[in-house]
């Protein structure tokens, strides 16, 4: 085992005890209110001290992360899914109408962002579910995605094996799931753990805000709560920001590790003459 | 007509084919622009619930705000006067009944000083920052500034609290009232400015490192050029190679001057939007959506233009 896979193996092992904590509320309840023990510093019973509602901060922090982190991988996931339709679409057949269209829109889409048009509408529906703001974002974060796999199916397309296939008659589905598919598989895998670390913050913001449905319970909102006790209760203030931090940063190479697929130039996809035979012949 | 002036009369063809293509394309991604902004608001519960309150209404205040706040008719006449007024540079009114364009040019006056303090900060740090890398060889001290770079990548919400924190805790008990405010806006356009910053310099020192090993960059060593005199040769070129970020970077200052402007309490327009999100002021929310996407889309066809 060579110093990065145990590195790697080291890490895996801690994240996934962290993550199993965060994510089995079973393990950690949320917690309740102690009206005995408001602004308590940090103790052996309550490791990041409790907040001013006499809530422990260690497991308001596992809760709200635990939230954060779930609708970042919804959103990234419904984001991911969504650009590549549209920039697969696009891809397939470039120069067409739908790919102007999407051109258009892409530009628009990118010229607002994600964040601005989403927290218009969080605020002035402030019923939505966590799932349903997942969709709204993912709607306005599509165009990113869409241009890469757009860009990649075209340049997929242009190889010579993909025209032979395309000449003797495979359609355009098989095609897709032999040659497009893996090579657009590849290029999304860095674009999975920077779309949640982007959505944890994007949600994070939205929270901070105050706008969104349950928002009290989110780490923006919380970490703005904690500003204002920041001169007395610092220890809030900073495992809330730790705990921010730590889904930010630590849970991207664990989502990365948990989504390695083999790239399409490795071994495991064959050779290019290998894809070839396997075109023509299936 | 000699040939330098029939070469002079193609190149001013050339240009204004090209400017007058960049203006149209501009003008109907602008259309596209306001039909997005429209639509997104059109689609959304009416603006004068927000006003009159959602339950208990009566229909005739219902209709009465309506027709104040221009809402009332079908949604294509709406449109088209929406679009007409905007022409025009009425931007409709907000629910306490002033006029959106007169409040907007009034917060950006607020917003002015941060925005130039901004301007300055993008300009003058990240890039000469980033040709200090246009050197074969990288010491440790500027691998270590490279990596602390990745750290301006932290949200910005989360940049604007840490440095609101560092003004509250560190800066404002020691320092004279009358340094304060200078203080507070610098911080303010620093927690504004430090993702976009961070994506400059790192676009710029990855740049100046691939270009140094160029071949023609040799040529000038063979020549005896001074390392400033070939940065300052190169800086044209890797300035053209950064043009793409230019939409993105102008877009994470806005959005990095919403959160600015919130925490260290400056009523510019960042501050505006966030007061009309929370008041759900329909007319503000979309003029504010639609003249940052507006800056945005300029910038970034701007690049594009000769």
């Amino acid at each position: 085992m060579n110093h990065r896979s145990k590195t790697q193996t080291v890490l895996m092992v801690l994240l996934g005890g962290i993550v199993s904590l965060a994510l089995l509320p079973a393990v950690i309840p949320p917690g309740d209110p102690d009206l005995l023990s408001l602004s308590q510093p940090p103790s052996l019973k309550h490791p990041m001290g409790t907040s001013p509602a006499g809530i422990d901060v260690f497991r308001l922090s596992l809760e709200a992360g635990r939230r954060a982190g779930l609708e970042a991988v919804l959103a990234a996931a419904l984001t991911l899914f969504l650009g590549a339709i549209i920039g697969g679409t696009a891809g397939i057949k470039p120069r067409s109408w739908f790919d102007y269209l999407q051109s258009v829109c892409a530009r628009v889409l990118e010229a607002t962002g994600p964040l601005l048009p989403t927290i218009c509408i969080a605020a002035v529906a402030p019923r939505l579910e966590p799932a349903s703001l997942g969709v709204v974002v993912s709607l306005f974060a599509w165009p990113p995605v869409a241009t890469v796999v757009r860009g990649e199916i075209i340049h997929e397309g242009e190889r010579l094996y993909v025209e032979a296939a395309r000449s003797i008659g495979v359609s355009p589905f098989r095609l897709f799931v032999a040659c497009y598919f893996p090579a657009m598989l590849a290029r999304l895998r860095p674009w999975c753990f920077g779309l949640f670390s982007a959505y944890v913050a994007l949600f994070g913001a939205l929270g901070f805000l105050g706008v969104g449905n349950g928002v009290e319970r989110t780490l923006g909102f919380l970490l703005f709560d904690s500003l204002g006790h920041l001169r007395g209760e610092p220890w809030y203030f900073i495992g809330l920001l730790v705990a921010f931090l730590v889904l930010l940063g630590v849970a991207a190479p664990f989502v990365r590790s948990l989504l390695s697929v083999p790239s399409f130039d490795s071994p495991d996809f064959g050779s290019s003459g290998e894809r070839v035979k396997r075109v023509l012949t299936e | 007509m000699n040939e330098a002036t029939a070469t002079s009369v193609r190149w001013a063809d050339k240009i204004g084919r090209r400017i007058v293509r960049y203006v149209l394309v501009l003008i109907v991604s602008l259309w596209f622009l306001h039909a997005f902004t429209f639509l997104l608001f059109f689609l959304l519960p009416s603006p004068e619930f927000g006003f009159a309150g959602w339950a208990g209404i009566d229909p005739s205040i219902l209709e009465a705000t309506r027709q104040r706040l221009g809402l009332s008719g079908p949604w294509y006449h709406r449109y088209f006067l929406h679009l007409g007024h905007l022409f025009h540079g009425n931007l409709g009114q907000t629910l306490t009944g002033y006029p959106v364009s007169q409040i907007l040019e009034s917060r950006l006056r607020a917003s002015t000083p941060q925005w130039i303090v901004s301007l300055f900060m993008l300009i003058f740090v990240p890039v000469p920052l980033g040709m200090w890398y246009c050197h074969r060889k990288i010491n440790g001290v500027q691998r270590f500034l490279y990596r602390l770079a990745h750290f301006g990548f932290i949200p910005q919400f989360l940049a604007a609290i840490v440095c609101d924190s560092l003004f509250i805790m560190a800066v404002a008990p020691f320092v004279p009232d009358s340094f304060t405010n200078g203080i507070r806006v610098g911080l303010a356009a620093f927690s504004g400015v430090l993702l976009p910053g961070a994506i400059l310099f790192i676009a710029t020192a990855a740049t100046a490192m691939e270009i140094i090993r160029q071949p023609y960059v040799r040529s000038y060593e063979a020549l005896g050029m001074s390392p400033s005199r070939i940065r300052l040769r190169l800086l044209w070129n890797v300035v053209r190679a950064l043009r793409p970020l230019l939409g993105q970077i102008v877009l994470a200052t806005v959005t990095g001057t919403i959160f600015a402007e919130l925490l260290f309490g400056i009523p510019g327009v960042g501050h505006l939007f966030i007061e009309s999100v929370r008041q759900q002021d329909f007319a503000l929310m979309q003029s504010y959506l639609f003249f940052s996407g507006a800056l945005v889309l300029a910038v970034s066809f701007a690049q594009r233009a000769p």
